[in-house]
């Protein structure tokens, strides 16, 4: 199985949309595929993968917090792509379970055995975990165990800075393989100039860039990739989780 | 290389634990031997003393050192009962503010 996180060095770069799209992509590719949304502080992830909240009993909090075991936290995900295996293990959106995860943390050696586990009872083939922005001593932990790194970032000055210390840390770290997805670029940016000034930048493999596009202010429950199969974002999102495995 | 690993040991200012920042930062080989305890759970004492690079009777002068700074706990495999080490990680660490 091969483990993927997912980081970024801001909030609000479009992380979460492009994780979920990733793995209901890789999951219609045949692979068994769990995604986590280990983003206790800012959770999202169910309503990207059209996961409706009256279904969610158990999330991740539960689980961290002893409540539960992480298999009851786990939920089979209709993604819309054909008989695609995905399955979602949530973070609460309660605000009340949102407040203790950001006041107390958790215990990441907890979360580190979950994975563990969810990867043995449901032989998975790919785990992949979005944690929240920022570098941490649990972002860093997730780093330190997983196959890949991926790091999401927006063309902007300040977020390419920040992204440099998270690909450092990786490198530092001297297991995971680190990898960028450059989101929102101006429409006009070449994509293989963009792609060759990151790589020069970072030293490291872009894994993809994603152009600015108002359609993804279409509303709609479930991925976007299943609700528009044809459109370039989605062409673009299949060549990166394509990029993610090689 | 044992005299720059128990000075790195020494060095470190904590009695308890090690966050994930500072095995980042700690100097390499001891990094590295960290770094593999936490991607691979635990490590014997001979896996340990591969990655430092030590040989006969520095890797148990090294464990002291680690023990006494409670930075691994060992741990007695119930069927073969090998001793393994794993890693003491700690959340957070808060230290005052120096005067």
């Amino acid at each position: 199985m091969t483990l993927i996180t997912f980081h970024s060095f801001r909030r609000g770069v479009g992380r979460s949309h492009i994780v979920a799209n990733l793995a209901g992509l890789l999951a219609d590719s045949g692979r068994r595929v769990g995604l986590i949304d280990g983003n206790l502080r800012l959770p999202g992830l169910s309503a990207y993968v059209g996961l409706p909240e009256p279904q969610i009993n158990r999330t991740l909090n539960d689980y961290l917090r002893g409540k539960c075991e992480i298999e009851q936290a786990t939920y089979a995900i209709t993604t819309g792509l054909g008989t695609a295996s995905l399955w979602l293990i949530p973070a609460s959106t309660n605000a009340q379970d949102i407040s203790y995860a950001t006041r107390y943390g958790y215990d990441i050696d907890l979360f580190a055995n979950g994975l563990l586990t969810i990867r043995e009872e449901m032989a998975l083939d790919l785990l992949l975990v979005e944690m929240h922005a920022g570098l941490d001593e649990e972002s860093i932990r997730l780093m330190a165990i997983a196959d890949k790194a991926a790091i999401v970032l927006r063309h902007d000055q300040s977020d390419y800075q920040g992204t440099a210390v998270m690909v450092d840390v990786v490198r530092k770290l001297d297991g995971p393989i680190p990898l960028l997805i450059a989101n929102e670029l101006p429409r006009h940016y070449p994509t293989d100039e963009a792609i060759t000034r990151l790589e020069a930048i970072y030293n490291c493999q872009v894994a993809g860039v994603l152009h600015h596009n108002d359609d993804l202010q279409i509303t709609g429950s479930g991925l976007f990739v299943a609700r528009h199969p044809t459109h370039p974002l989605t062409k673009t999102l299949q060549r990166i989780a394509e990029n993610l495995l090689s | 290389m044992l005299d720059a690993i128990l000075e790195a040991l020494a060095d470190h200012p904590a009695d308890y634990g090690l966050t994930m920042t500072e095995i980042v930062a700690l100097p390499k080989p001891l990094s590295s031997m960290f770094r593999g305890m936490v991607r691979r759970r635990t490590l014997n004492a001979t896996e340990m003393a591969n990655i430092l690079g030590l040989e006969g009777e520095d890797m148990p002068l090294v464990l002291e050192h680690m023990l006494a700074k409670h930075l691994v706990d060992p741990l007695e495999d119930p069927q073969t009962h090998e001793i393994r080490y794993r890693v003491v990680l700690v959340h957070t660490r808060h230290r005052a503010l120096k005067q």
